[in-house]
Parts: structure tokens; sequence; C-alpha cells
């Protein structure tokens, strides 16, 4: 969440709410609700970097709020972080990992694991599909290419574990 | 030629077996039409070509014969020999050599009848003197062994040796007869003459048109042969240009009183041999007449010719192809492999889409679409096609004047009569009297020779005076009807065309310093002076020319006329001898059946070769509808539907073929039956149109070729495999 | 819900030029009247060969198959003819429409052949090109149309007869992704109408528009069923994948 904030404040400032309400109408349905928490969250992360700065503001028969301001470095780090290509595709997920394992450490099959995976990923690819030719996505191209870029990569999740699925058939 | 194209070629062809073959065996046929095209072509327009280079042959020979008078009836010369002429002096044939337009002479030869001994009766022939050292023009063709040297050798012509068995070295039997007194009778037995010896040396060509065989000897051995008897004289003449011959012998004739005993020969009427029913076929017997009448086989067969005839087939195989071939190299690789050949957007053809609305089923639309989508390719298989229902039209033509001539050969021009009387001196109404005493007679016709000049043109016409019961005789009309009334007449054909006359006109006859005005009732074929003649009522010819006008034969009609032969034995028995009766055979037969077996073979080739030919097309459109058949089998088409497409095709072609086909054929009858009739001087119209039934039964045929023809592609297209095909494009 | 389709055991070898392939090695399929199937798998695997085994387009070297309740194996060619008129409508991935057929004619032809009156494959034709949206194409030729609008027809030429079941062979392959979607959302209505389809396809995303049972296939043989009942809510799916990443 960190660079989109960064993002949003860098054309003005604003508070919490705005901002989760910004980062609703910018992903619309692929990012709905926005968790207040999380963005407060973030910002506090971001302020302890330096990155943005709070102001008080004071309000008559409300809480005092407090309104955000990119800083300078934030707008380098924004700068920065913008012209960095990435360069590793990130492997993090557990999934890689937890089929390959199950194989070489026999304690679970793998060709049940790799099905209760294939399905789970179907699933989701099928509701990804489902909001793409939802109604809430028209006209939201950014939202599109998100939800697009998740389809495409739970697709090739699937050809992986269709390669996989080829390993354990040769071993066995 | 790289071997690598070459090896795409071969491959090409190999992987198209069925359509290498057809082609190849299409191609060999069509050279092969094309030469036998170009062999009878020159064979009807010039049946000698080299022969008379060859032999530096004579146009015409003369022959002076002893005792002779020669008239003319019933459509050839008859000569008459009597006895009180025969020590009569000859007539100088060298007179001839004088004529303008005569190039070289040769002769007079001597000559005489002989006959050859064989088991039963005598062969006919003629034997001439001629030196050892052979005549430069006109002289025999030496074939086989050598010229005479010495007196006791003969030399024989190549049809009298072939049919008497003889061969080189062999001794043959000579018998010199008496001429008869009464006219040469062929085939009767041999009478009291010398038998001679002589051994055989060689074999030749005789260029003297004569019917009779020939033989020679040296001149001593001649003499020695005739003893004390007068030999007849033999003259040729080669002419400045062939084309005059008719002219020259009417001068010829013009030099000698009337009637004089000279035959004049010529290579022209060799055109149609002697024996009248062979006539019509002549150009199609080019060896059988050239057996016939001793000249080598006429020189149709000839190397230059045929290369000519092979490469023009070739010519016009590359003029085809060449526009495909240049359009496949400028192909870009890209374009051709993305839209493959047959994927033209046009949408249905006009035939399929009419096929269509018309509610036809799927499978037939489809089968007619197929067969009429490229218009180029349609149009040429009809083309074929109608070839071939062409020639069938033209058999079938040819089938239905045979069964006209099976009833009456007048048809050809012939005379129609069954029984030919010559008077030879007997009264005419003894005469008619003898004959009608016959019961089974039912017609005398009689006939008498006279030449009257019409509408003033100084050329004597031959008139056919007739008497009795002329107007009924079934003579073949070709406008008109016969002369039933005095100022009457009706002319030849060949009349009609020379001097531009019809029925219905009006001419005026001059003889003699007579005039006389007649309307022409009809036009009719007849082959005696090649149709330039007309036939009048004796009376009303004696009324207005020659009273005297002799009656000099008889045409007779029979009840049945099997029986001609013993009504004329009858009738010649009840005169005493005197009228010379002969029955006149009415038998087509030969004829049709030389010409049968041409046109039938002719037929079914072409036929065959249309066959062949929407085979080829067929089994093209078959491959490159190949998808199509394989997406119509993926929705549902049973393979009894798919056949059925194929087949529809085939039999739309096969339909339109006959509905080009049979106009073009009648057009073609017509026109070849002119040409024929030209050829042989018999006019125009010389056959009959085919039947209607007949043409109707041509449906079938064409049905028949057509379903022959879709067999083996519909086969293919039933076997298509849906799915390799499909992924294919 | 009654069993359309059954098949047990089914093979299939092809002998090319010498060498056997094993296009399939003993596959055992149900179809359910009113699925929406999908087969899933890398190219090679044989489920084009399954799908037309199934339509009859090709013979197994081994197996059965019920369809519709009769036996179907050892039918001849003229039967299966009449069978894939009936019960059978197959779209290709490369359309395969007639060329020399105006539009019209290439929907009415599985009718015409069936026996159907002029009239009425007319009025079936009508309907259906009004269904999917193209009946002011009617009377044009096939290469006057897009990419897209040729399926439609080839769809509409499946559905002439009312098939039992539909099958499609990669009918989105040829296709770019925006056409794409329109007819899956074609195929997805006529499932939802109760046609019976069998979908066959290598990309995931178009055997998502399947419902509940995916086939997967692998060197000739079925590996794996997947069937994904229930809908996940993705709303904010993309919150959780990004906080993931956190």
């Amino acid at each position: 969440m960190r660079y989109p904030i960064l993002a949003l404040l860098s054309r003005q400032p604003g508070h919490g709410y705005e901002i989760k309400h910004a980062l609703e109408h910018t992903f619309g349905a692929a990012w709905n609700p926005v968790n207040i928490g999380q963005v407060y969250v973030t910002l506090q992360r971001l302020e302890r970097d330096r990155l943005v700065v709070r102001h008080r503001v004071e309000q008559d028969e409300r809480p005092d709020k407090f309104v955000y301001r990119i800083t300078g470095e934030g707008i380098e780090e924004l700068k920065t972080w913008l012209r960095e290509p990435a360069f590793l595709p990130r492997l993090s997920d557990d999934f890689y990992m937890k089929v390959l394992m199950a194989q070489s450490t026999g304690m679970e099959d793998g060709r049940a694991l790799l099905s209760r995976q294939r399905t789970e990923f179907l699933k989701t690819l099928h509701a990804l599909e489902d909001l793409l030719n939802g109604e809430s996505m028209n006209g939201n191209r950014v939202a599109r290419l998100l939800v697009d870029a998740a389809a495409l990569r739970v697709q090739a999740d699937l050809k992986w574990l269709d390669m996989c699925e080829e390993w354990i058939g040769e071993r066995n | 030629m790289s071997p690598a194209v070459l090896k795409v070629i071969l491959t090409d062809l190999r992987s198209r077996k069925w359509q290498s073959v057809m082609l190849f065996v299409m191609l060999a046929v069509s050279t092969m039409c094309l030469s036998i095209a170009v062999l009878v072509g020159r064979g009807v327009n010039d049946p000698w070509g080299r022969v008379f280079e060859q032999v530096n042959g004579a146009h015409v020979w003369f022959t002076a014969i002893r005792g002779a008078v020669i008239t003319y009836e019933g459509g050839g010369e008859s000569i008459t020999v009597s006895a009180d002429r025969m020590n009569d002096p000859l007539p100088d044939l060298t007179k001839i050599g004088g004529i303008d337009g005569v190039a070289e002479t040769a002769g007079p030869y001597p000559v005489t009848p002989a006959f050859f001994a064989l088991s039963r009766f005598g062969e006919p022939m003629t034997i001439t003197a001629l030196p050892a050292q052979l005549p430069s023009m006109g002289g025999p063709l030496v074939v086989d062994g050598r010229w005479l040297q010495a007196d006791g050798e003969i030399v024989m012509d190549s049809l009298a040796a072939q049919r008497a068995g003889y061969r080189i070295g062999d001794s043959v039997e000579v018998i010199v007869v008496e001429r008869p007194v009464k006219g040469m009778q062929l085939g009767q037995p041999v009478r009291d003459g010398k038998t001679l010896r002589y051994t055989m040396v060689g074999v030749a060509l005789d260029p003297g048109f004569d019917f009779a065989g020939a033989a020679y000897v040296l001149p001593a051995a001649f003499d020695a042969m005739m003893g004390d008897r007068q030999p007849d004289y033999r003259y040729g003449v080669r002419l400045s240009d062939p084309e005059k011959t008719r002219h020259v012998i009417a001068a010829a004739r013009a030099l000698y009183p009337e009637g004089t005993g000279i035959r004049a020969l010529d290579w022209l009427w060799t055109k149609r041999v002697a024996d009248e029913t062979v006539r019509v076929v002549a150009p199609f017997l080019l060896a059988d007449t050239a057996a016939a009448l001793r000249t080598s086989t006429p020189s149709a067969f000839n190397v230059p010719l045929m290369l000519l005839s092979v490469s023009g087939v070739t010519a016009v195989i590359f003029a085809a192809t060449i526009h495909s071939a240049l359009r496949a190299g400028r192909l870009s690789p890209v374009t051709a492999i993305k839209r493959p050949y047959g994927a033209a957007p046009r949408g249905m053809s006009l035939p399929a889409r009419l096929a269509a609305r018309a509610g036809l089923s799927p499978s037939f639309v489809m089968g007619i679409n197929d067969a009429s989508a490229n218009p180029v390719r349609a149009v040429l298989t009809l083309m074929v096609l109608a070839v071939g229902i062409i020639m069938c039209t033209f058999t079938l033509g040819a089938e239905a004047t045979f069964a006209e001539m099976q009833k009456s050969t007048a048809i050809a021009g012939d005379e129609p009569y069954h029984i030919r009387v010559n008077l030879n001196g007997y009264g005419e109404d003894d005469a008619v009297a003898a004959v009608r005493s016959q019961a089974e007679v039912e017609a005398v016709v009689t006939v008498g020779g006279g030449t009257v000049q019409v509408n003033g043109v100084a050329e004597a016409v031959h008139v056919r005076a007739v008497g009795e019961d002329y107007g009924n005789t079934p003579w073949w009309f070709l406008e008109g009807r016969m002369l039933r009334k005095p100022d009457e007449v009706v002319i030849g054909h060949g009349m009609a065309e020379l001097y531009g006359l019809g029925a219905g006109d009006s001419v005026t006859l001059s003889a003699g310093g007579a005039t006389r005005a007649v309307t022409i009732s009809g036009v009719y074929r007849d082959l005696e002076r090649d149709g330039v003649i007309i036939m009048m009522d004796i009376g009303a010819f004696r009324a207005a020319f020659d009273p005297a006008l002799p009656v000099t034969g008889m045409g007779l009609m029979v009840k049945d006329r099997s029986r001609s032969a013993s009504v004329a034995a009858a009738i010649r028995s009840a005169s005493g001898d005197v009228l010379r009766v002969r029955p006149l055979s009415n038998d087509p037969g030969e004829v049709i059946w030389t010409i049968r077996p041409v046109l039938l073979f002719l037929t079914a080739l072409l036929l065959g070769m249309a066959t062949l030919n929407l085979l080829s097309t067929l089994f093209s459109t078959v491959m490159e509808r190949r998808r199509d058949f394989a997406i119509a089998k993926a929705v549902g088409m049973a393979p009894r539907q798919v056949l059925a497409s194929v087949v529809t095709g085939a039999c739309f072609l096969g339909l339109m073929g006959l509905a080009l086909g049979i106009p073009l054929g009648l057009y073609v009858t017509g026109a070849l039956y002119d040409a024929v009739g030209e050829i042989v001087n018999a006019g125009p119209d010389l056959g009959v149109m085919p039947h209607a039934w007949m043409l109707l039964a041509l449906v079938p045929v064409a049905l028949a070729v057509a379903a022959l023809g879709s067999w083996a592609p519909g086969r293919l297209a039933v076997r298509v495999p849906v799915v390799r095909a499909l992924r294919e494009e | 819900m009654s069993t359309i389709l059954s098949a047990r055991g089914l093979t299939k070898v092809f002998d090319v030029s010498g060498s056997s392939v094993h296009a399939l090695q003993g596959v055992d399929v149900d179809i359910e009247s009113g699925e929406f199937v999908a087969i899933m798998g890398p190219s090679g695997c044989g489920k084009s060969t399954l799908l037309h085994l199934m339509a009859g387009m090709e013979r197994p070297t081994a197996g059965e198959m019920i369809l519709d309740g009769a036996r179907v194996s050892g039918l001849s060619e003229a039967q299966w003819a009449v069978l894939r008129r009936k019960k059978i409508g197959f779209v290709f991935q490369s359309f395969n429409l007639l060329n020399n057929l105006s539009v019209a004619a290439n929907v009415e032809l599985p009718a015409l052949l069936a026996g159907v009156k002029g009239k009425d494959a007319a009025n079936k034709r009508r309907e259906l090109l009004e269904r999917l949206g193209i009946a002011d194409k009617e009377h044009a030729v096939p290469s006057q149309l897009s990419g897209g609008q040729q399926q439609r027809v080839a769809l509409a030429r499946a559905l002439v007869n009312a098939p039992e079941i539909l099958m499609a062979d990669e009918p989105t392959g040829n296709l770019d992704s925006k056409t794409r979607k329109g007819i899956l959302d074609l195929l997805r209505q006529c499932n939802a109408a109760g046609q019976t389809i069998v979908l066959v396809t290598h990309d995931a995303r178009v055997a998502a528009v399947a419902r509940r049972r995916i086939l997967h296939m692998r060197d000739g043989r079925v590996t794996d069923e997947t069937r994904t009942d229930g809908r996940r809510d993705v709303k904010g799916i993309l919150g959780s994948m990004i906080a993931q990443e956190a």
C-alpha cells in the first residue's frame, strides 16, 4: 500500500479517510473495501520514514484529524521507486515449496495436493473472470488491468502445476 | 532442367497418378485422332498424293477397242462389240497427243484381253506389250522382282498376282480368248482359247485405272501370243493441268465420230471406284481402293505430316498451359498458403442458385455448384462432351440413312429400277410386250438418250427420255416431285448446281434448231453424268426435237425384288436371248458394313474421351473441394448424399453437353452430308437426319456417361477423412 | 439428470507413416444432461481426439460409447452422419463454414440434410441468427464476415437441429480477446437455457466459462477432474493479494 498512498499524496495532501476513498475510487471493485486500519498503519510507517509529514487540523465538534503531506524525501523515494524496474519474479508464495517438499518428504501425496491446489486456483480464476466480465469493472481500465494481472498469474501457476504433475508422473 | 525441378515434376505426376494417366491417354488419343483426320482429309481431297510423282503416271488412258461401239446407259459406259465391225480400222489415237493441255504421251501400246487359268474360271485381264526399256511416263512401277528381259517372261500387277496366288518364279498359264462378240461378260467360263505359259518375274503397279487385271510381256512374245489376230491399242496422256482432265477427254471425244470405240479412263474417275456400291465409301477405303486400282497406297502416310501433327498437338498443349504456369510462378508464397485455391468467395453459381430456389435437396445443389463454379473448366468439359454427342448424332444420322438405303439405294443416286434391260436391237413394242407379259413385273419404264442445250448454253446436256410407267419411279428427290405432264421435266442435282436451277423454274430446251419451254417440277439425285442430266417424257422429246429417238433400254420394277434374277432370266429367254437383261443389285450392305464400323469406332472413341475428360475434371474438383466435403460430412451429410452430389454434378454437365451437342450435331451432320455429296459429285443432302426418337435415346447415353464418369470421383469424395481434411486446411 | 453420453475405455491409435501414435489411452467420460464440461490439457494430450471420437468423426481403436441410451460403437458412416445431424452440434476452432454458400445456406444445411422442409429450416435459421445477433448478415458470404461473426454462424449451424450435445473444439482459438468474450458469453447463455456443452481448450481462462466440471488430460489420459462449485468472493481480492505482498 505504501507507494500507491505516496502517489496519491504526491498530488495533494489528505487525511486518512480521504486517502481510503481515493484508493477505492482508483481501484474500483478490485479493491473494495479498503481497510482504513491498514491505511493508518501504512501512514504511520511512512511518517516514521520521514516520507510524509502530519499536520493536526482542529475541527469544531469533531475530534482533531490529521492531514498528511508528502515530503521532499517522499517525492524522491517515489521517483526512485517508479524508475526502478522489477527484475525478479516473486516466488515467495508458499505453494511452490509446498508442492516440491510434499513430494520429496513423502509426507503428503503430491498428486492429491496438486489436485487440491489446482481446484483452488481454478476457483479463484473463475471468480476473477467473473469479476472481469461483471458490470462493476466497466470503465475502470486500471482495475481491469490489475485483475488481468492476477488472472494471468493464476494461469501461469496452473501451467506450473501441470509441469509438476509431469514430474510426479515420471517419478512414479 | 535441374534434377530438383525434375524431381518436383515427377513427384507431382506420381501424386496424382489417375489424372496423369488419363491426361496421357487423352493426349495420345487426341494425337491419333488428329493424325487420322489429317490422313483422311488428305485421302479425301487427293487420294493419290505422290503416286503420280512416283510413277510419273498418265492422267488419262485411252483405249481403242476393235469393233466396239461405246454407248452410255444406266450411269456407265457400255461397250458393244459387233462382229461386222471387227475388221474396221482402229481410230488413230495419236491425234489426241495434239490436244491443248497434253504435256506427255505414252504408247500407243498393243493390248489384248486374256484370262488367267484358275481352277474354276478365269480371272479376266489385259495384257499389254511393253518393251524391255520401261517408258519414262505412264509405265508400270516394278515393286517386286524385276522387269521383263526375255520373251518367256511375264510381269503381273499386284492385285492380280495376289488374287491368283502367284509368286515370283511361278509358271503362269494365260488363255488368250476370242473377244466375245456380244460384249465382255466378266466371270464367264473360259471358252476355246490358246493356253500359253510364262514365267512370272516381277510384280508391278499398273497406273492404268482399268478394273481388269494387268500383265505385261515383251512385244515379240505379244506378237507370238496374238498370231494373226489384231490387238487393241492403249494410249496414255499426261496433262499439264490435271484439273482440266474433263476438258481434255471431251476434246478427245470430239476428234472422232460419235460412238467410236475409244474408252477413256481417267484419274478422276477412279475416285469413284467402278463398283457402284463402294462409291460413297472410297475415301475411307484408301488401302482397298489403292489395291483395287493397283496403285500404291496413297501417301497420306507421310512422315513429315505426322511430325507436323505431333508438333501441332505439342504447340496446343504449350499454349494451353503457359498461362497457368506463368501465373503459378508469379504467386507470392504467403498469399498462396493463406488462401488455398478454390476458396474464391463468389457464392453459389447461377445454376446452383436456381437449383436451390427450385427446392432441390442440398446434396444436389452442392453437386451442381461444384460442377459449375469454375466456368472455364465447366465450359471446357462441356465442349468435350458436346463433341462426343455430335459424333453420336452423326452416327445416328448415318444409321437413319442406312435404313433408307436398305429400302432403296436411290438415295445415293443409283437408278431405282430392279431390272435393267438393254434392247440390243429388239423392237420397242415387242420389248415392252415381252416384259409386260411377265406377271411379276409391276412397272416398265422405257429409256432413251438424247442431248439438248439448256437456256441457250452451248454445252450439251444429256437427256434421260422416259416413257410408260415412269411416274412413280422412286428416284430420290432433293426438291419438288417427279414430272407428271409432258411440259414438265426433272433435273439432276448436278444440273441444279451448275445452272443454278430449282423446282418451279422454267427453262428453254433446244436441239437441232427446235426449242421447247418446260417447267422443272423437281430436282433429283442421279449419279449418271454427276447429275448433269434432265429427265423428260420421251413423247414430249420426240415431239419437240427428234421423232426418231430410239428407246435403247428399259427399267423394270418387280413385285418381289428378291426374285429379280429369275424374272430377268425369264425375260431373257422369252426374248430368245436377244434382250440383255440384268438385275440391279440393291445391296447397300457393303457400304454400310464399311462405314458402320468406322463410325462406331469413332463414336466409342469420342465418348470414351468425353468420359475420361469428365472423370479428370471431377477428380480435380473433388480434390479441391476436399475441405467442403469434410465440412458437409461433419455436419451430417451421409455417404449416399455425398455420392449423389458428385453424380448430380456430372449429370448436370451431361445434360448441358446434350443441349449443346445435339443442335451442333445436327448442323455438323447436315454439313458432312453436303461435303461427302460434293466429294462424290452426288449433290447435297446425301443422307437423312437422325429421327427424333433417336435423339431422345441420347439422353440415357449422356446420363450413362455421366454416371460412369462420376463413380470413381464420387467414391473418392465419400472417403474424404473428415478430421484430417479439416486439419489440412 | 440423465447421462447423455457415456464412454468407457476409449482408445485411439494413429498409424503415422509406420509408427503408432497413441492419441488416447483408455478414457472414461460421462456427460450429464445440462452440464457444461470443459476438457483441458496441453497440445497433443488427446483432447481434440476425444472430442472427435465423441462426435463420431473418428472411430475408436477400442472402447465403447453410449449416446442417448443407444450404443454407438460400430455404427456405419451413414448412421453416424444421421446421428451427427440429429444429436450432435459441432463448432470448430477455424469455423469451417462452406465458403461458397451464404450464411443462411450454411446454417440451414444440417436441417436440410435431415430432411426438414425448406420453410421450417428457414424459420429456425432466422430465429437462431436473431438470437446470436447476426440476423443482418443472412445473405452475406463467410469471407465477408469477421472471425467472431463467422463463429456465430458456425454456432447457429451447430444449433439448428437442436442437438443433445453441443461440442466445441477451441472455439475461441482464432479470435481476439474481445470477440472471445462474446462467444463465451453466448455459450454460457446456451448452457443456461439447458444446452449440454462439451468444450475443449488449452486455455484455463476459457475453461473458466464452464460451470462445475473441468477434465484435465495429459498424454491421452484423463489425469484430474476439478469441480468448482460455489463462487469465491473476489470483490476485495486485490486487497488480499496486495496485502500479502506488503
